[in-house]
């Protein structure tokens, strides 16, 4: 199974309270240790492809799941996305945006650049918590993961 | 014309010999002058006629026959009236000759006009001379009848031509104009002359010279310009922007157009698509407005909420009923403005939101909705009375929303009754399909009528009646996107009806060939 340590989440979160809340989320699903938080969509960048404070990263052991907020500090959601969709390094890591917008022009720019499924952060709290839930249910355990030879670049 | 034949008598005849050269010579001498009247008449380009006092005529040119198309035979020796079946019986004319010429041996420049039933219509100049003839104390009449028709109606052309409306010009395929009207000098401040010393294209913005050559090639095939537009420079170096029609005579090798300034029109045209821009850069901002709305107002409210629960989940059992009733109305106040959020961000949609019309049986809508309102009316007793609806050429999906915010007030506000009937119908008002929800409800005062449509207007307490008082500004606001409108009538206490029209008239129920989804279901 996964190496204890690895990361399985990657959590891109400008709002502290936000990572509170979907940490609180996911603590029940005993995979709190093995989230990792990007504050905006360049430290997203440097994690996904390695480089800057996270050149140690391999890209052989992608996270599971990239949670990616659509509005971000320096470079946005949508950004993220087509630089990782754009990457056969990283193309196939599973994306899922996390947004509180619902605005079409958001979800057919997201689905265009390969988005993974589009989630709209439910006002009610129950709501998002059960959301939360069966993201990380669905995608940690339902979900069979990409095989790591198919993030080599050829 | 046959000379008459004189027959000199001899008054003399003692004298015989030499009165005979003499008398010769005189003979030859009026037989000279004779002919030269003679050819004078018939060479003169103008029709003259010459009569006897009695009017008869003696003779015509050859003018007269051919501008009055009769004959020599039909017309010598007959009365000037009797021509040509009375056709110069003309009464101004008889005045003239029977009254005027009598006190003066002339008139001139008289003006007739007159019917000719073979020639049509004639505008004549009369000019006339009573010639008194000595010898054999007879009078003749000259008449010289000038047709001024064609002048007239040259001249007519002409005043046409430069009434100072709109630019007519007549210009040649060689790329010059021939003729313009004053009105040109007017509109562009050259003259005539300088207009007309230059080819056209020169006086064309350069950015329009292509199209107008282009134009101008055209009509040399034979084809008309309609509404051509393109701009001329004026002497003080602004362009006028001028609309073109023109038709080209190809046999002559000739243009005729009209030209119209509608530099004005097109300046308002221009400050129209300014105040679009600027509509349109607004409705952006408003846009992003309506996205910042959706995605920075809803965040907090949802950290509120997620706290909140948190907090009643993980310390409520230990804190007291007051803290726990706190915790609830922070909650529900949440709950109240994600609501209104969601309201607002519609209804603010709605306003860049294409219509996408199509034939709709309002009957299925309704069917729809009522499966949707199922959890507010279960477990209450509610008699629906649901008529025929017509079918309409809306957008389905807002048009439902029309109906559900109708039905749901009609359901909430029947929730005190016992009975609450709810009656879906129509009927038509001046020629219009009018949709109504009746019922039996609460009802409303109609004081307060001009506020039912408006946004956060709300009749009702909120405890009463939970809303966010933007439903039925919603529903306006999509009925004024069809064309249409929605109005009500209400009594307190004794129930409320909602009409709304979509300004249409009745629309034909879909053949089978339509979808099931778009016939009525009843």
């Amino acid at each position: 199974m996964t190496p204890k340590g690895e990361v399985e989440i990657l959590l891109v979160e400008d709002s502290p309270a936000d990572v509170e809340l979907t940490l609180h989320a996911l603590r029940s699903e005993n995979i709190r240790n093995r989230i990792h938080v990007a504050r905006d969509g360049e430290e997203a960048l440097d994690f996904l492809f390695c480089r800057g404070p996270y050149r140690g990263r391999s890209f052989d052991r992608p996270p599971k799941l990239a949670l990616l907020d659509l509005k971000l500090p320096k470079v946005d959601g949508l950004e993220v996305l087509r630089q990782v969709k754009s990457d056969p390094r990283t193309k196939a890591i599973p994306v899922v945006i996390l947004t509180a917008s619902k605005e079409e022009k958001d979800l057919v720019n997201g689905y265009q650049l390969g988005v993974n499924s589009y989630i709209q952060k439910p006002v009610d709290f129950h709501q998002f918590r059960e959301t939360v839930k069966q993201l990380g249910l669905y995608w940690l355990l339902v979900n069979q993961a990409p095989p790591p030879n198919t993030f080599r670049a050829d | 014309m046959k000379p008459r034949k004189h027959s000199p008598r001899r008054k003399r005849p003692r004298k015989a010999a030499a009165s005979e050269t003499t008398f010769r010579a005189l003979l030859e001498a009026a037989q000279d002058a004779r002919i030269y009247a003679e050819s004078i008449i018939a060479t003169v380009r103008e029709p003259l006629l010459i009569l006897d006092a009695n009017l008869r005529v003696k003779t015509a040119n050859r003018s007269f026959y051919q501008t009055f198309r009769v004959s020599a035979q039909e017309t010598e020796n007959c009365l000037l009236y009797d021509l040509g079946n009375r056709q110069w019986d003309i009464p101004r004319l008889r005045t003239l000759l029977e009254q005027i010429l009598l006190e003066n041996t002339q008139f001139q420049d008289f003006e007739v006009e007159h019917d000719f039933p073979a020639i049509g219509h004639k505008v004549m100049l009369l000019n006339a001379r009573r010639i008194y003839r000595e010898g054999n104390r007879t009078e003749m009449i000259l008449l010289a009848i000038e047709d001024l028709t064609e002048r007239q109606r040259r001249e007519e052309l002409d005043r046409f031509f430069t009434l100072p409306f709109d630019m007519l010009c007549i210009a040649g395929f060689d790329g010059y104009f021939k003729r313009l009207n004053p009105a040109w000098e007017k509109t562009l401040g050259f003259t005539n002359q300088e207009l007309l010393a230059k080819p056209y294209l020169e006086f064309v913005h350069p950015e329009d010279r292509e199209a107008t050559a282009a134009e101008a090639q055209k009509l040399t095939t034979g084809v008309d310009t309609i509404a051509f537009e393109n701009r001329y420079r004026g002497k003080d170096g602004s362009y006028k922007w001028l609309l073109w029609n023109a038709t080209p005579l190809p046999g002559q090798e000739l243009i005729y157009a009209t030209a119209r300034d509608i530099t004005a029109r097109k300046q308002d045209e221009e400050a129209l698509q300014r105040a679009h821009a600027g509509l349109a850069a607004s409705n952006k901002e408003l846009e992003a407005f309506t996205y910042s709305v959706s995605h920075d107002l809803r965040a907090p409210l949802r950290h509120i909420d997620g706290f909140a629960k948190i907090l009643a989940e993980e310390v409520g059992p230990r804190l007291d009923a007051t803290a726990r009733h706190y915790l609830q109305r922070i909650q529900q106040g949440t709950g109240q403005m994600g609501r209104l959020v969601d309201d607002l961000l519609n209804l603010a949609r709605l306003g860049r939101q294409e219509l996408a019309r199509q034939t709709t049986g309002l009957n299925s809508l309704v069917e729809e909705v009522l499966a949707e309102l199922k959890p507010e009316t279960e477990g209450r007793q509610i008699k629906w009375r649901i008529g025929q609806l017509p079918f309409a050429d809306c957008d389905p999906a807002l048009m439902k929303q029309v109906l559900s915010n109708f039905l749901a007030n009609a359901v909430k506000f029947t929730r005190p009754r016992e009975h609450a009937v709810i009656e879906v119908g129509s009927t038509t008002q001046n020629g219009q399909p009018v949709v109504f929800v009746r019922d039996n409800g609460i009802g409303f005062s109609m004081k307060y009528v001009d506020k039912l449509f408006g946004v956060f207007q709300r009749l009702h307490r909120r405890e009463d009646f939970e809303g966010t008082g933007v439903g039925l500004a919603t529903a306006q606001r999509i009925l004024h996107k069809h064309g249409g409108r929605a109005w009500a009538e209400a009594e307190l206490d004794k129930g409320a009806t909602f009409y709304f029209s979509l300004g249409l008239p009745e629309t034909p129920e879909p053949d089978n060939t339509s979808t099931p989804a778009q016939r009525g279901e009843r």
